[in-house]
């Protein structure tokens, strides 16, 4: 999947690390209701999330500043070997994605989503190859 | 052939013996290997690029695939630092060239193996190397680089965001600094992607601590591409 992605705007950049708390706190409570889908992690469940979350927000981050979508992918793979063995499956990172994009549509300018959600939109899009070459 | 054998070549055995003696928690085995193998005439250099690095990669893969734990990744590091420190009698013997540099893990960065190692291979070509360890503060930093005047720095980011430290600390250099200092780059991130670097608005960029060297012996001659 190499494809070619530039940096955003630095006023979109700007928007999405101001948002990012509210960002993870909001997909950490929506995913949270999904209790069939967190049960696994016991009392641990909202701070194991917050941290996935965090770590997503900060690799993003890094990738759209710097136009890099390389960052993204092999942040993928190393989740694929890794995450599983902590009890969060595949579909669940892609689901938690998801989520994660319509927080930001739901909480961005459109004059600054549309920049950050070709990102997110690549990170699904690959989520779902890597979970079709799993099966 | 797998990555681990792939990475350590013809010292293949040896990085397999030593890796055995590291998961087995036989830290005086795993010393007494390296020590043998440098008193029978194996360069550090060697050790450092074909057994220390493979070793380390490999045990970051087997804790990403879960065959060992956190802990035990965290002594196999510590184990290896330890026998590294043991080679310096051999690594701080050698006639000095002059040059100097400074070696640091940007702030919020904890893998240091890597850029420890880029420090001693300098020392081991003659270098003075000033090694700052992890998570170094970016004052810190510029405050060393205003003390030494070194003629490179070479910052390590692993983990990818780390990556948006080195730019901050890069443009803070450049920002505070008029000396003709040559900054270099390297960690995982920048195996990626190939342009990252210039991105970042680094001097350069190695692969490994054996081409940070060279690249830094170009650039100080002036002869970098």
């Amino acid at each position: 999947m190499s494809e070619t992605f530039n940096s955003i705007s630095k006023d979109a950049l700007n928007a999405f690390i101001s948002a990012g708390p509210y960002i993870i706190k909001e997909t950490v409570k929506r995913s949270m209701q999904r209790k069939n889908e967190v049960e696994q992690h016991g009392d641990d469940a909202e701070q194991i999330l917050t941290t996935g979350m965090e770590f997503t927000t900060r690799m993003l981050e890094t990738a759209m500043a710097l136009g890099e979508i390389s960052i993204l992918e092999d942040e993928l793979r190393w989740a694929r070997d890794r995450l599983p063995h902590d009890k969060v499956s595949l579909e669940h990172i892609l689901k938690r994605f998801k989520i994660y994009r319509d927080v930001i549509n739901d909480q961005l300018d459109p004059e600054y989503s549309k920049e950050i959600i070709p990102f997110l939109d690549w990170m699904i899009k690959r989520q779902k190859q890597i979970i079709e070459e799993q099966k | 052939m797998y990555e681990f054998e792939k990475e350590s070549g013809k010292f293949f055995n040896l990085a397999q013996r030593y890796l055995d003696a590291l998961l087995r928690v036989q830290r005086d085995a795993a010393t007494r290997i390296i020590l043998k193998a440098v008193e029978e005439g194996v360069d550090v250099k060697d050790i450092y690029l074909h057994v220390f690095e493979p070793c380390q990669h490999e045990i970051g893969r087997l804790w990403q695939t879960n065959q060992i734990t956190v802990a035990q990744e965290h002594y196999c590091s510590a184990v290896t630092q330890m026998v590294m420190s043991q080679l310096y009698p051999y690594i701080f013997q050698g006639k000095k060239n002059g040059h100097q540099m400074v070696a640091t893990c940007v702030a919020g960065e904890m893998h240091e193996i890597g850029i420890r190692m880029v420090a001693d291979l300098f020392e081991m070509d003659g270098w003075d190397s000033y090694y700052l360890g992890a998570n170094t503060p970016h004052e810190s930093i510029l405050d060393t680089i205003k003390s030494l005047n070194p003629e490179i720095l070479a910052i390590s980011a692993s983990i990818h965001y780390n990556v948006m430290a080195a730019a901050r600390l890069i443009d803070k250099i450049k920002e505070s600094s008029s000396t003709n200092l040559k900054i270099l780059v390297g960690g995982r991130p920048f195996l990626l992607a190939p342009d990252l670097w210039k991105k970042i608005g680094a001097h350069g960029f190695a692969s490994n601590a054996q081409e940070a060297v060279k690249m830094a012996n170009q650039l100080i001659s002036g002869k970098e591409e």
